[in-house]
């Protein structure tokens, strides 16, 4: 069978509201990364198993490799390239440059995302770490050992503002 | 190119969905999170499926308690019921702590239904589901109908879905007062799925010592299905919960489970950890009822 003929969809990325035409079988990965030319969601295992792919879909870390295209109308999304800009770097980012939290940096957009989640939500400027490993349980580094990564978030974690 | 939807269709509502569905045959899949159909069409399994039917907008996301029940849509996020105030008693941390075993990505997306429908033995909330005697609705072209999740499985991925059949909902009755659970998994790593799980439930009277009532085993990943312990149960029912207790209890359990080898973990091992979980579970909701007694 050849793809399916384009649908059309409206969604929000990184504030930005984008009108496309995507085919069925189009994931929310391949839409960013092939029509919106952003890179900071990476394709992995593209079967929600590595983390990779993580976005936050309407505020919430999504396996965006999992998520059909069209069935995001109306959502927002939020890439790695939507916190901060070059310029300045979103406080979480600083901390994983800070620390040495990233080595070949293909995991590193997809943790940031579920660390920005986890900090936001709660607050909490001090969070132990097992909570903090299980936060980040859907998230695979091949290079780190985690250490740096761990060590990264709670350094984060101490910096935000009350 | 082998996963080639040719439509994805949102449908406005159940019966909507049920038409497609009946119209289409083995051409449609339904998507809930997309989270277990996406994962089969990456390994090439889905490559026949010509329409994707999207539930996210059918009106079956909630949670609401009804006399004697707390019923969960089947569109229903994962997520969702951490956050809902009707699943927060004891009774039901069998089922949140199943949630919370997932990753967070899994959690944002993945449904009620399509845990259920998927009907892989070793996901999470269905078998915290079965220890909970949660009953499942099913909406089709000759109407609705209902059974309990154990009869909703039938094999190793397969389900009594028949053509234009969809899950609607899932009742839940509301356990006896006093009622304590508890779920334990073991996997390889947090991003895996489970290799065994075990789903505890049970109601124990107030004073140390008294004797269990209304006990619930269900176990994921030692066999085809979804297995309900019945002799553990058995085993267990009207007794206290005591070391000796328990041990005759695991020793009712080996009756109860089918596992198999696989890739993932042998039988013999399924059949171990199955009975650490279980005797786990147990202990810890001995613990806990002491404490809380």
């Amino acid at each position: 069978m050849s793809p399916g003929p384009g649908q059309e969809t409206t969604l929000r990325v990184n504030g930005v509201t984008h009108r496309l035409q995507v085919r069925p079988h189009t994931t929310l990965l391949q839409l960013l990364q092939d029509h919106l030319g952003l890179n900071g969601p990476k394709r992995g295992c593209d079967s929600g198993g590595c983390g990779c792919c993580t976005v936050l879909l309407d505020g919430r870390p999504v396996y965006s490799c999992m998520v059909f295209a069209l069935g995001t109308e109306g959502q927002e999304v939020t890439t790695v390239e939507g916190l901060g800009s070059r310029d300045r770097l979103d406080p979480v980012q600083e901390a994983f440059v800070e620390v040495g939290a990233i080595q070949c940096g293909y995991c590193t957009p997809g943790i940031i995302m579920v660390a920005k989640w986890f900090l936001e939500r709660d607050r909490k400027t001090a969070p132990e770490e097992p909570e903090i490993r299980e936060t980040l349980a859907g998230n695979l580094c091949r290079c780190t050992g985690y250490a740096k990564i761990l060590q990264a978030v709670r350094l984060a974690a101490g910096r935000l503002e009350p | 190119m082998p996963f080639c939807p040719q439509k994805y269709l949102i449908a406005g509502s159940p019966q909507e969905a049920s038409r497609i569905l009946d119209a289409e045959g083995e051409r449609a899949a339904v998507v809930g999170g997309g989270t277990a159909l996406r994962g089969f069409a990456s390994r090439g399994l889905l490559n026949h499926v010509e329409v994707l039917v999207d539930l996210q907008r059918a009106g079956l996301r909630y949670v609401r308690e009804e006399a004697g029940w707390v019923t969960l849509g089947a569109a229903t996020r994962l997520w969702e019921l951490e956050q809902a105030h009707s699943l927060s008693s004891p009774a039901y941390r069998v089922l949140l702590e199943a949630v919370r075993s997932l990753p967070v990505q899994v959690r944002s997306l993945a449904t009620v239904g399509g845990s259920l429908c998927t009907a892989h033995p070793s996901f999470d909330p269905p078998a915290a589901l079965a220890a909970l005697e949660a009953q499942v609705e099913i909406v089709g072209p000759s109407g609705t109908r209902s059974l309990p999740v154990q009869g909703f499985f039938k094999d190793f991925l397969v389900t009594d879905l028949g053509r234009g059949e969809l899950v609607t909902q899932v009742r839940i009755p509301k356990p006896p007062a006093g009622t304590l659970s508890a779920f334990l998994r073991m996997a390889r790593n947090g991003a895996d799925i489970s290799l065994v799980n075990a789903a505890v439930r049970l109601a124990v009277g107030s004073s140390s010592g008294s004797p269990c009532q209304g006990v619930r085993v269900a176990l994921g990943g030692v066999g085809p299905t979804v297995v309900r312990g019945l002799e553990t149960e058995a085993a267990l029912e009207g007794r206290s919960l005591t070391k000796a207790s328990i041990e005759t209890a695991l020793g009712a359990l080996d009756r109860d489970i089918r596992p198999w080898d696989d890739f993932r973990a042998s039988a013999s091992y399924r059949r171990e950890i199955g009975k650490v979980l279980v005797r786990r579970a147990l202990a810890a909701l001995a613990a806990q009822h002491v404490k809380e007694s």
